[in-house]
C-alpha cells in the first residue's frame, strides 16, 4: 500500500508543479508552446509473459495471479494538424504475474555456478516474474472526436529491475532424454529455479490505445502493449520457447 | 485461458511401472526389484524349471517386446526392449529370476561390473554376487546412481568420469583380493538444489531408486533365509576422517567426521513395504534387533583392523523362525552422512564382511 501512496504522491507533485510552470511561461510561442499537450499519466497492467501460443508440453494453468503492478508516464504529444499528433513519453512500469502451471515433458535445465542439470520436467510449475522497466513509448495519436484519441505505436524499454524465479514441484525430472535417470520430487520436496539474471536487459514492441477525454484536464485510457522480443537473453536455453511480455494496461491522466 | 492448450503430445517414456507373476505372493520372497533397467525377481524356491511368465505395466501407450505374459525359460536373464507411445524412445530391460535360498551372509567384494549410464553419461562400480547356480545378484547398493546425476559437472581437472571418481568403488587394495573404498565427496553448487548438500560413500544391503527427498532414494533390506537370528556383524576396516567436516543439517553430535557401519533385523510390514529408507534413523517400529559399531572401533587407521559388533534386540522383540524377515548391512564413509553432515574427503575402506548368524541347534 506505501508504494501505491508513493506513486500517488508522486503523480500529484508532478501535476501541480507542472501547473505553476504553465503559468509563468505562456508568454511567447515556440515549438514546445505551441500545439502541445503535457500530460501525466498513472496506470496499472494485468498481463504476462506468455509465450505465444502455448506449446503442447504446457498441459494446464492452475492459477494466474497479474498482482498490482502499476506504471507511472509523463508524455508530450505535438499536434501537427487537426488531427493527427505524435507523442512521446517517459515511463517507469512494473510488469509480472505469478502463474502455477501443469507440464508434462517440458524440456528445463537447472543451474548455479557454472554447473547444470538439463532434461525433461513433468509436474507442478510455479512462476513468479515481476520486472521493472523504464520505457520511453514513440506513438501517433489520432483525435476521432472531440472526446475520444486512438494511438499507436512503439515503445523501448530498459530494464531497472529484474525477478523471474519459482519451483517445481509434485512432478518428476527425466535427466537428458525421455529415458533418462528419473529424480521424483513430492511429498512437498522441489526444486527451486531463477532465471533472472538472464532477462532481456532491453525490450521493444509496440503499443495501442485509446483515451476518453473526462473534461479540459482528465482523462481514461485503456491500451495493450506486445513486446517484439523474447523476454530472455537470446543465448538462454533453459526454457525451449520464448516468451512475450503482453499487458493491458488501465489508467488516468492529466492534461495540463 | 484453457483454450489456449494444445492437444497432448503422445508419450515419450519408456519404462517398466510394475512387474508381476501368477500367484507371487506365495512364490516370490519379495517384491520385483525393478530398476532403471534391471528387474529381478526373487524366487523362495526351485520349483524344476525357470519357465515364468512375467506380466508388466509400462508407461502409458508404451510397447513391450516380447509381450507382457509371454512364457520364457528365464535360466539365464532375458532381455525386454520398451518403446514409448511415440515410437521415438526405448529402453532394454534385462529381466531376471534368481534363487538364494542359501543363508551364506558372507561378502568378499571381488566382483564389480562397470555400470555404463547413458543419461547423463557416466561410469561407475555395481558390486555383485553369484549364486550357487551362477546367477548374478545385486545384493549390495550405492547411491553412485544418484551421484551421477551431477558427476560430470563435478570433475577436478585432470579427472575424468571413471569409477574411481564415485563416492563408493571397488578397490584392488582389499584386505583379501579387492575390496570397497568410500569416500564422502562434495555434490558442488547444484547438490543443494537436489537436496544432497554432500555425498557420503555408502554401501549396503538393498536396493537405490533415485527420490526426492533424497535421503529416501537409500532402500535398505532384502529377504532374510537364516532360521536363526544374527548375533553379529564383522570384517575388517582403515578409515581416514576429511579435514574439514561441515554440518549442512544442524545441530550435529560430532565435533570431527567419523565412519558407521550396522546391521539391523526387521519385520516385514503389513502394507508391504519391503525396505527401510535412509531416514529411518533406528527409530523404526518394525526393528528386532540392530548392531551398531561403537565409540571403541570408530577410530582412524591405516592398517586393516578387524571389527566385530554384536546384535541386541530391541523394540522387546525376539526371533521367530516361522516369521518372515528382512535385514540390511549399511556401511559409511560419514556417520552422519543421512544428514549431510560429514568432512569431504573421509574414505573408508572395507572388506570381508561377515553377518553371523547364531549356529546353535
Amino acid at each position: 500500500m506505501n508504494r501505491i501512496l508513493y506513486i500517488v504522491t508522486v503523480f500529484l507533485t508532478i501535476a501541480t508543479s507542472a501547473q505553476a510552470q504553465e503559468r509563468v511561461e505562456d508568454k511567447n510561442s515556440n515549438f514546445f508552446n505551441t500545439n502541445m499537450d503535457y500530460g501525466v499519466q498513472a496506470h496499472f497492467s494485468i498481463g504476462g509473459s506468455s509465450p505465444l501460443g502455448f506449446p503442447n508440453t504446457i498441459r494446464k494453468i492452475d492459477s494466474f495471479n497479474p498482482g498490482f503492478k502499476f506504471g507511472l508516464e509523463a508524455n508530450a504529444t505535438k499536434w501537427v494538424d487537426e488531427k493527427w499528433g505524435v507523442r512521446v513519453g517517459l515511463r517507469f512500469e512494473e510488469k509480472g504475474m505469478k502463474t502455477k502451471a501443469k507440464v508434462k515433458n517440458y524440456l528445463t535445465e537447472i543451474v548455479k555456478d557454472n554447473s547444470k542439470v538439463r532434461g525433461y520436467y513433468t509436474g507442478s510449475v510455479e512462476t513468479n516474474v515481476s520486472n521493472t522497466y523504464l520505457t520511453v513509448p514513440v506513438l501517433a495519436v489520432y483525435k476521432l472526436t472531440d472526446d475520444w484519441n486512438l494511438y499507436g505505436g512503439l515503445y523501448f524499454s530498459s530494464l531497472l529491475d529484474n525477478t523471474f524465479d519459482g519451483y517445481v514441484s509434485d512432478g518428476y525430472l527425466r535427466q537428458d532424454t525421455p529415458t533418462g535417470t528419473k529424480v521424483t520430487f513430492e511429498d512437498g520436496s522441489q526444486a527451486a529455479y531463477d532465471f533472472s539474471e538472464n532477462v532481456r536487459k532491453f525490450q521493444w514492441g509496440t503499443q495501442l490505445g485509446a483515451e476518453w477525454k473526462m473534461n479540459k484536464h482528465f482523462k481514461l485510457l485503456s491500451d495493450v502493449t506486445y513486446g517484439f522480443n523474447n523476454i530472455f537473453e537470446k543465448d538462454f536455453s533453459s526454457i525451449d520457447f520464448s516468451m512475450h511480455n503482453i499487458y493491458l494496461n488501465v489508467g488516468f491522466g492529466y492534461r495540463f | 485461458m484453457s483454450g489456449c492448450i494444445k492437444d497432448e503430445a503422445l508419450n515419450t517414456e519408456a519404462d517398466i511401472e510394475t512387474a508381476s507373476i501368477p500367484h507371487g505372493d506365495q512364490i516370490l520372497q519379495v517384491k520385483p526389484s525393478i530398476g532403471d533397467d534391471r528387474v529381478i525377481f526373487r524366487l523362495k524356491r526351485f520349483s524344476g524349471s525357470y519357465l515364468q511368465a512375467p506380466e508388466f505395466t509400462l508407461t502409458g501407450g508404451a510397447t513391450i517386446e516380447p509381450a507382457s505374459g509371454t512364457e520364457q525359460d528365464f535360466f539365464a536373464p532375458k532381455q525386454y526392449k520398451v518403446t514409448s507411445q511415440d515410437g521415438v524412445w526405448s529402453k532394454t530391460y534385462t529381466v531376471s529370476f534368481i534363487i538364494d535360498d542359501v543363508a551364506d551372509f558372507y561378502s568378499t567384494f571381488e566382483n564389480a561390473e562397470v555400470v555404463e549410464a547413458k543419461n547423463p553419461k557416466g561410469f561407475y562400480h555395481q558390486f555383485f554376487e553369484l549364486t550357487t547356480t551362477n546367477q548374478k545378484k545385486y545384493d549390495w547398493a550405492t547411491a553412485n546412481q544418484g551421484y551421477n546425476m551431477l558427476a560430470a559437472t563435478l570433475l577436478e581437472p585432470g579427472e575424468k568420469l571413471e569409477p574411481s571418481i564415485y563416492p563408493t568403488a571397488q578397490t584392488t587394495d582389499g584386505y583379501i583380493g579387492k575390496g570397497v573404498k568410500m569416500i564422502t565427496k562434495s555434490t558442488g553448487p547444484l547438490g543443494g538444489l537436489f537436496g544432497s548438500p554432500l555425498a557420503a560413500g555408502n554401501l549396503f544391503v538393498g536396493e537405490f531408486r533415485l527420490a526426492s527427498p533424497t535421503i529416501e532414494s537409500t532402500r535398505f533390506g532384502l529377504p532374510y533365509n537364516a532360521k536363526k537370528a544374527p548375533v553379529a556383524l564383522k570384517g575388517f576396516f582403515k578409515y581416514k576422517a576429511g579435514e574439514k567436516f561441515a554440518v549442512n543439517t544442524p545441530p550435529s553430535t560430532l565435533m570431527k567426521d567419523t565412519w558407521d557401519a550396522y546391521a539391523i533385523l526387521f519385520e516385514k510390514s503389513i502394507d508391504g513395504k519391503d525396505y527401510l529408507t535412509g531416514s529411518h534413523g533406528f527409530k523404526d517400529a518394525r526393528m528386532v534387533s540392530v548392531a551398531r559399531i561403537g565409540n571403541k572401533e570408530q577410530i582412524e587407521t591405516n592398517e586393516w583392523t578387524f571389527f566385530e559388533i554384536p546384535f541386541s534386540f530391541v523394540n522387546g522383540k525376539s526371533f521367530d523362525p516361522a516369521k518372515e524377515y528382512l535385514y540390511t548391512i549399511v556401511f559409511s564413509s560419514s556417520k552422519e552422512g543421512d544428514l549431510f553432515n560429514g568432512a569431504v574427503g573421509s574414505t573408508l575402506y572395507i572388506d570381508e564382511v561377515e553377518l553371523v548368524v547364531d549356529q546353535t541347534k
